[in-house]
């Protein structure tokens, strides 16, 4: 039997789609922007040390 | 025997060229002109009705036509189509000075003429159309229906023969006089031959130079085809429909996602008036002092989700800014963020004039969830007019910006790719007088 296998090119271009779509989705369940690892954030201070910057008062 | 005017021959005896005495071989019965291959000169033969195996030699034109160097020689056999043909002519044509394009006539005993059409590299195998029923010609619209399927005018012409030689079962003399039109929907084109009295219809499909090198088996080398072929078919990596499916598909799951991620919910409210602000607790000393709200504690639920403030202020020729440090009441993580509203209004040279705004927001992302609590500090440049605005606390705030930036990335190819098809269109109508594209079509930035 003959199986019509779809163009590489064509699971690509899915693969591709469905990559976007899982970051984006990936995005939304974190509460970020898709943009997130190159924003500049408002200030974080953890007492664990994570200090980014913001001096606490 | 050398053949002359009106004289009767025998089939299977050898002939010779009337004019230059070349060796000539007449094997089909069907055969109506016969041109030298050395000399070019034209024999009009007609198949005796009164003696089996004689035909007529009606006229005898010396030198008629050019001799023809096609790429496939008469007497070629190939194996087209699950049948077996010989090449018994070939016919260099030309519409005006402008295209020449090459005609094969292919012969098989048991299924008569088929032909080869050879233009810039492009094939075209056809043959003649028997049941002219199933045929309907639409002149006032530039439109043909064969097989219920509408074909488009492409061009018609009056062809003339550049050079010719083999065998032809048809009169070469009054092709001049002929009305050729081509209707197309490619790979597949049907064709008129209007002659003084009789139409003959074709059909046709494009030939792919693979499946006619296949056809002769690898031992003539084909010309390289250029351009894009009247009918060659469009033959994307991904088709656009397959582009467009794909695409609908995304943008619906799109939707989902971003509906499913959008619940908006007002945690934090509060309104500022005079004396709430006068209550609040004084941190720090002198110029450093600054009244600050902390509020009770509340519930982030949901994971990971943004927090987005509103600040609206009664602010008037003033301004005032606000820190907000948003605490985890159980890690101590703090989130900051600064805010700032201001409002300015006057009236210069008679015309009134405005600047600022009374309300800002801010975002902060990927706030996790548990039990928080705010501290608030306004300030404005006089203490006593920090009074009545109001700050409000939204999280899971619906965010649109990435929701485009997707929808967006995943139109790129399929736009690119509808641009590609109809270039590709527009570049095969470009050789027609009936094109349906305008003549000076933006398409042709991308020619």
């Amino acid at each position: 039997m003959k199986i019509n296998k779809p163009a590489p090119e064509k699971m690509t271009y899915i693969g591709i789609v469905a990559l976007s779509l899982f970051y984006f989705s990936y995005c939304r369940y974190n509460g970020q922007g898709l943009f997130y690892f190159m924003d500049s954030h408002p200030e974080k201070w953890s007492p664990q040390g994570a200090n980014n910057g913001f001096q606490h008062k | 025997m050398r053949l002359t005017a009106n004289q009767l021959y025998r089939y299977d005896q050898d002939h010779q060229c009337g004019a230059c005495s070349s060796l000539l071989s007449i094997t089909k019965d069907e055969t109506k002109n016969l041109v030298c291959k050395s000399c070019g000169t034209l024999h009009v033969l007609q198949k005796s009705i009164v003696y089996d195996g004689e035909f007529r030699v009606d006229e005898v034109h010396k030198n008629k036509f050019q001799k023809s160097n096609s790429d496939i020689p008469t007497g070629t056999k190939l194996t087209l189509k699950g049948n077996d043909f010989e090449v018994v002519g070939v016919l260099k044509k030309a519409e005006g000075n402008t295209y020449t394009w090459q005609e094969y006539y292919l012969y098989n005993a048991k299924v008569g003429y088929r032909f080869l059409t050879e233009y810039q590299g492009h094939w075209t195998f056809l043959e003649e159309i028997d049941d002219k029923k199933l045929i309907k010609e639409q002149s006032h619209d530039k439109e043909a229906v064969y097989n219920h399927d509408y074909y488009r005018l492409f061009s018609q012409y009056h062809a003339s023969i550049k050079g010719a030689n083999g065998e032809f079962p048809i009169d070469l003399l009054k092709v001049p006089k002929t009305l050729v039109k081509e209707y197309i929907l490619p790979p597949f084109l049907i064709t008129s031959e209007k002659g003084e009295n009789k139409k003959h219809w074709f059909k046709g499909e494009y030939l792919a130079v693979e499946e006619l090198d296949e056809a002769l088996q690898g031992k003539i080398r084909l010309p390289e085809s250029f351009g894009v072929g009247v009918l060659e078919p469009y033959k994307p990596k991904i088709r656009f429909t397959e582009l467009m499916q794909i695409s609908v598909v995304a943008v619906i799951i799109l939707l989902v996602i971003q509906m499913y991620f959008t619940k908006s919910e007002l945690v934090f409210e509060k309104s500022f008036y005079y004396d709430t602000v006068n209550e609040m607790r004084t941190v720090g000393n002198g110029y450093d002092s600054s009244k600050v709200y902390i509020s009770p504690s509340f519930q982030l639920k949901n994971g990971n989700a943004n927090v987005e403030f509103t600040l609206d202020a009664n602010v008037d020729n003033n301004w005032l800014e606000t820190d907000i440090v948003l605490i985890n009441d159980k890690t101590g993580d703090e989130y900051n963020v600064s805010m700032g509203v201001e409002f300015y209004s006057g009236v210069e040279g008679g015309e009134s004039w405005t600047e600022g705004s009374h309300e800002t927001d801010a975002m902060i992302e990927k706030v996790p969830e548990g039990l928080y609590h705010l501290e608030i500090s306004p300030s404005t440049t006089f203490p006593s007019l920090v009074s009545n605005f109001s700050l409000k606390m939204h999280r899971g705030v619906a965010v649109y910006g990435g929701f485009i930036f997707i929808l967006l990335l995943l139109s790129i190819y399929p736009v690119i790719s509808y641009y590609q098809e109809r270039t590709f269109e527009y570049r095969r109508w470009q050789a027609s007088d009936y094109s349906p594209f305008e003549e000076d079509s933006w398409l042709d930035a991308f020619n």
